[in-house]
């Protein structure tokens, strides 16, 4: 107990003697936290709205006009039964004239002279996976009742090549900027080390064990990633709150559901880099200076 | 208290540190260990703490053979070795009381009964008005007497001085001398390295002279140079 109160004294004592080494240790902390968040944020944004693309890619089985309700009875049971699909909803030959007309609207006399209703009952199946569409499709293929399954192929496959890659190419960016980040921060560790390898070797010759030179130093690291992640965090939700209210006002139709931001978990991930980068980096970066 | 056998140092590629040396220093011997500079005074301090490891040879401290002694256990020799230099080595952002202490401080001691060492140790020297002060605010001679009450303040066994008047003038240097003279009364092995050469011929004490690395003299009661 006493040792731990000793190691926390050193530590903000080093902070406090040292305070230019910590300002310039801390900055860096929260500037690359801080654009390592904002692309985070970027990043999730873009997701969601991937998602919502993919979402819309849903299979729309048509029937024959000859199926009876028995068949569309069975064959609901078993779009439900199967594990991929989210949600089937039937659309019967009626509401699907009630759907036609409520989209034209003011046209709707064009559809007064009908003889009979043409337009066929159909199921729409929507997917746990989408990516799934095609698999799921082919099971309805030249079934009798069945007249035609439509997913729009071509255009599901390419929203999905084109999300991948969106996708992969968001994660290497992260990726990279954390590695930047990493070598950023040691580097200013390992800075403000080298500038008291004398204390080390001091604190050496007199019998002190390496972990006792290392606990305050590896406090030291711990407080500035914690202060500079903490900083960060604050700046990356004010700053999206900011730019959510301004498109908010500005751009009312876009889908993207902002309100899930998931700010809690971001802010505990940089939270959490911050203060092991901090931590980890103070106690490697010593590792040179304790083989006196 | 301090063995060398046939201790043979090299510094890559081929400069000569210690060679062949051996030698053997009691308990409660007060030892000058002179010799020009590079003759191998601070290899054979830097051995002893084992901050350098030999070539060849066995070296001994307080029976305990060093070459066999696991790194991880190298703190706990130094704590049995009070260390002083020419450069002081004072931590620069403690202040003088927190500078003796610390050396309590890596056995684990930082209690009350530590804390009333240091304030003893350092009246002993003379510093004790000086206690609140930071290293760069004391002269050479104050630095030097705060670095031996750290050195002292455990009452190792074997306390090893390199240079310790070599930054200091006359009159200090014998006050340092002084105090070195009654750590060594307590009981105490000194070995000190030097080329303060007036100094040696005074205290006619065991003289070790090094001559590029190999012991040239050893004589119970000598000067600096020949008699």
């Amino acid at each position: 107990m006493a040792k731990i109160s000793f190691f926390f004294g050193e530590a903000f004592r080093s902070l406090w003697r040292n305070y230019f080494m910590t300002i310039a240790a801390v900055v860096t902390v929260l500037l690359t936290m801080f654009v390592l968040g904002v692309v985070m944020v970027f990043v999730w944004n873009i997701n969601a709205v991937l998602k919502d693309v993919e979402q819309k890619v849903e299979i729309t089985v048509f029937l024959k006009d000859s199926a009876t309700a028995s068949d569309i009875e069975t064959i609901q049971k078993e779009i439900l039964g199967m594990p991929e699909v989210k949600d089937s909803q039937f659309v019967s030959k009626e509401q699907a004239l009630e759907r036609l007309k409520a989209d034209l609207k003011e046209h709707q006399d064009i559809l007064k002279d009908l003889p009979s209703n043409p337009l066929p009952a159909s199921f729409e199946v929507s997917l746990k996976d989408p990516q799934q569409a095609s698999l799921v499709a082919a099971r309805f293929e030249g079934r009798s009742i069945v007249d035609e399954v439509r997913f729009g192929k071509e255009i599901a496959e390419r929203i999905f090549r084109v999300t991948s890659v969106i996708r992969n190419v968001s994660l290497v960016f992260i990726l990279l900027l954390g590695g930047v980040a990493v070598l950023l921060i040691s580097n200013t560790i390992r800075l403000s080390i080298y500038a008291r390898r004398r204390e080390v070797e001091i604190m050496k010759l007199v019998g002190a064990t390496n972990w006792f030179i290392r606990w305050p130093f590896v406090i030291e690291g711990l407080t500035v990633g914690l202060s500079g992640a903490i900083l960060a965090v604050v700046m990356v939700v004010l700053g999206t709150n900011f730019v959510i209210d301004r498109i908010r006002e500005n751009l009312l139709f876009l889908s993207v559901p902002f309100d899930a931001l998931p700010l809690w978990q971001l802010g505990l991930v940089i939270l959490g880099v911050g203060a092991a980068i901090g931590a980890i980096g103070s106690g490697l970066g010593l590792r040179r200076f304790l083989n006196v | 208290m301090i063995k060398f056998e046939d201790v043979t140092k090299i510094y890559p590629p081929d400069t000569i540190g210690l060679e062949s040396v051996s030698l053997h220093i009691e308990k409660g011997e007060f030892v000058f260990l002179v010799g020009a500079s590079g003759s191998g005074k601070s290899t054979f301090i830097r051995l002893l703490i084992k901050e350098l490891e030999p070539d060849r040879g066995r070296i001994t401290v307080g029976g305990r053979d060093l070459s066999t002694l696991r790194r991880w256990k190298v703190p706990y020799l130094r704590r049995n070795i009070g260390c002083v230099f020419q450069d002081f080595k004072l931590l620069p952002n403690k202040s003088v009381f927190d500078n003796v202490l610390y050396a309590l401080q890596v056995t684990g001691n930082a209690g009350g009964a530590s804390r009333r060492k240091v304030t003893e140790i350092l009246g002993l020297v003379g510093l004790g008005h000086k206690t609140a002060n930071y290293p760069d605010e004391l002269s050479g001679g104050e630095q030097q007497r705060v670095s031996i009450a750290r050195a002292f303040v455990n009452h190792p066994p074997l306390l090893i001085a390199d240079e310790p008047t070599g930054n200091l003038d006359p009159d200090t240097s014998a006050g340092i001398m002084q105090l070195l003279y009654r750590i060594n009364k307590t009981g105490t092995t000194v070995v000190m390295a030097t080329h303060d050469r007036e100094m040696v011929d005074r205290m006619r004490r065991r003289v070790i002279a090094l001559e590029q690395g190999q012991v040239i003299r050893d004589q119970k009661r000598g000067g600096y140079g020949e008699d």
